[in-house]
């Protein structure tokens, strides 16, 4: 097993990964950047470098300098986490040459994945099923896009071949909204990636987003560690995922099942990888995408399986074969995570940033927070607006509903504006209690309850906190804390 | 004894009187709400008992009971912007001074003051006719709330101009008891 090992990223899953390496007794190396410099993810390592900057181009992109850091002070392997370099096969490949070990698959396959036609082409040769849909040359025309539409059908999805996330997708209803979006497309990807490629694909207004989680060892061994249900996302984005998912049975959760493996063995997919599917109402399953790290919602697969994903991406990375077979892989009981941001969901999930003044965690029995802030920390423009997740484990999904909704009553942030009470709005929605979501669950639904009036009890605390000196207080306001009404003095009081 | 005047969304503003003494760890006392304003707010028209017990730093945080419930809260404060998280919910209030009826009246020099009640309750006794001068400290009006009796003085010498209330009279909060003029011989 490693020594020392360098985590290659901030924030919650920087802390979640130093969790395990403690537990294994490897020594843990973080890097930061310069308003990072106190941050949770540093104070959690045994040493910590600075790489200087402030945004994240500066800082956690730089590759160069993450390789030169592990070189010096000796880590033997670096772990990317998710976003910044995780999914970066020429980052991968710099560390192999530099002699460190990349916890993940191999650049090749970092590689293929990476690009949204390489990755459906050996999907679709693998024998899983890929939605109907056409990839663009560089430099593709719009008789081209024109032509290859017909053959697809309306309405369908247009976006960037390159890059990963929701970012630059749009939805073409018909053939005339097709020149407007092909081009803009087009301009996207080129400004985005340095790559004009497009993507079309038929798109599948009402589905699920269903992902497998696999596991593959240096032994030629694959297995996968059952599924996710995140069809609650905004922008594209995923909001909240649980595991198991309400819709799938044994018999779909065998066969998606099969088809992940069977696709991360035609590949040689080594370490842990996520198999996006869409699962449309009446079953049938498309293949979406692969994405070649660790996820944000990984701690809910922990959770219903007892593993931890880290612990086993270390093992693999060292060369160790897996212990597990896939038939020590059941679920028990149900998790939920609800990505805790600094968004202001009344205003369309807008960031919001500032100092986080107050922060206090629900604590009890199945209550998980992977947090990468604590009070005082302020929330910047530089980074993701996700700063915590907030992760329950039931007997069953109803009670983690309860669950979830008893933590997200729990759990305070002032300071800056998070979407603690839309998520709890989430939870108690009917649709949500049943199951019955959809990708498109917060356009169908309108969750934006400003709530009842403050009560008495909300009155007669903000008339105490008002009142008072207030150890929170920076600034006293000019009234000061007698803002007695009357310009009169009152005479002493005495009980009758 | 202290009155708060809040305000949130584009309601109208509550006051809130809230009268407390410290216990070991917590605060007790009684609490009124008064409506300024139209609003639809559910409040008790009673005055309510009610324990804050400081879980954590003093005022801005704890474990309230008030009506037999428990709320846990926190609060933080900015200038006049008050943010209180209670039970899972933020609300955002304004404390509204009082300025506007303060400033140009209570001073020495303003040529007028009204005198409000700090607090709902019955007059007791009026101590004074109208045309009196006093001086600062002279009681004015003895009020009864909440099995208390308050003696409300001036801050400084004047002469009544008008008593706006009558013995016995169930006063709401902020209610005009009694105008002053500014005692121009003393």
């Amino acid at each position: 097993m490693f020594r020392k090992v360098l985590i290659a990223n901030r924030g919650e899953i920087a802390v979640r990964i130093a969790l395990t390496l403690r537990e294994m007794g490897i020594i843990v190396a973080a890097v930061h950047s310069e308003p990072d410099a106190d941050a949770p993810h540093v104070v959690a390592a045994d040493e910590a470098y600075n790489l200087g900057g402030q945004t994240s181009r500066e800082s956690y992109l730089r590759g160069d300098r993450i390789i030169e850091i592990a070189r010096a002070c000796r880590a033997e392997a670096i772990h990317p986490g998710y976003g910044f370099l995780s999914e970066n096969a020429s980052f991968a490949e710099q560390c192999e040459q530099a002699g460190i070990t990349f916890i993940g698959p191999s650049p090749s396959v970092i590689r293929t994945m990476g690009d949204k036609i390489t990755a459906k082409r050996a999907m679709s040769a693998a024998g899983v099923p890929v939605i109907p849909g056409w990839s663009s040359d560089a430099g593709a025309t719009l008789d081209d896009a024109t032509r290859e539409a017909a053959r697809i059908g309306f309405p369908l999805l247009i976006k960037a071949a390159a890059g990963g996330g929701g970012k630059g997708m749009r939805v073409v209803h018909d053939a005339n909204g097709l020149a407007d979006a092909f081009g803009a497309a087009q301009r996207e990807a080129r400004a985005a990636f340095g790559d004009d490629r497009v993507f079309l694909e038929r798109y599948i207004p009402v589905a699920r987003h269903v992902e497998i989680q696999v596991i593959g060892d240096n032994h030629g061994t694959v297995l996968h560690l059952l599924e996710r249900e995140c069809s609650i996302q905004r922008r594209h984005q995923k909001l909240v995922e649980e595991a198991p998912s309400p819709a799938l049975d044994d018999d779909l959760r065998a066969r998606m099942g099969e088809a992940a493996v069977r696709g991360a063995e035609a590949i040689g997919y080594r370490n842990a990888g996520t198999f996006e599917f869409m699962v449309e109402p009446d079953g049938r399953y498309h293949f979406l995408e692969v994405n070649t790290r660790l996820q944000v919602e990984h701690p809910v697969t922990e959770l219903i399986t007892g593993l931890d994903l880290v612990r086993l991406q270390l093992e693999i990375a060292a060369g160790l074969p897996l212990q597990i077979s896939q038939d020590d892989i059941r679920p028990r009981g149900h998790a939920i995570e609800c990505r805790i941001c600094a968004e202001d969901a009344a205003s369309g999930f807008l960031p919001s940033t500032g100092p986080i003044r107050v922060l206090q965690w629900a604590s009890g029995p199945g209550i998980r927070v992977d947090s990468g802030v604590r009070e005082g920390s302020d929330v910047t423009v530089h980074y993701d607006p996700m700063i915590a997740k907030l992760i329950v484990h039931a007997p069953d999904r109803s009670s983690a509903i309860d669950r979830m909704t008893r933590a997200l009553r729990d759990t305070c942030i002032l300071g800056v504006t998070t979407n603690i009470e839309f998520l709890g709005q989430v939870m108690s929605h009917p649709a949500f209690r049943a199951g019955d979501v959809t990708t498109r669950f917060l356009d169908d639904h309108a969750i934006n309850d400003p709530g009842p009036q403050p009560g008495p009890a909300a009155l007669l605390a903000a008339a105490l906190a008002a009142r008072g000196t207030g150890a929170v207080q920076p600034a006293m306001s000019q009234s000061g804390p007698d803002s007695c009404n009357s310009p009169w003095t009152s005479g002493t009081w005495r009980m009758r | 004894m202290a009155s708060i005047r809040l305000q949130f969304g584009d309601s109208a503003a509550i006051d809130v009187v809230v009268d407390a003494r410290a216990d070991t760890g917590a605060s007790v006392g009684t609490a009124h709400f008064q409506t300024i304003g139209e609003h639809d707010a559910a409040l008790p028209g009673e005055s309510a008992q009610f324990i804050n017990h400081a879980q954590f730093h003093s005022n801005s945080g704890g474990l309230l009971k008030l009506n037999g419930r428990s709320h846990r809260w926190r609060a933080i404060r900015e200038d006049d912007r008050l943010d209180v998280w209670m039970d899972g919910r933020i609300h955002r209030f304004r404390i509204v001074p009082r300025t506007a009826r303060r400033s140009g009246q209570a001073g020495p020099g303003s040529a007028r003051a009204e005198l409000t009640a700090p607090m709902p309750g019955t007059i007791l006794r009026i101590a004074v006719r109208e045309g009196d001068h006093f001086d600062a400290g002279t009681p004015l009006i003895i009020m009864e709330s909440m099995k208390m009796e308050m003696t409300i003085t001036s801050p400084v010498p004047g002469k009544v101009e008008a008593i706006l209330c009558a013995e016995g009279d169930l006063v709401r909060i902020n209610q005009i008891l009694l105008r002053r003029a500014e005692s121009e011989s003393q």
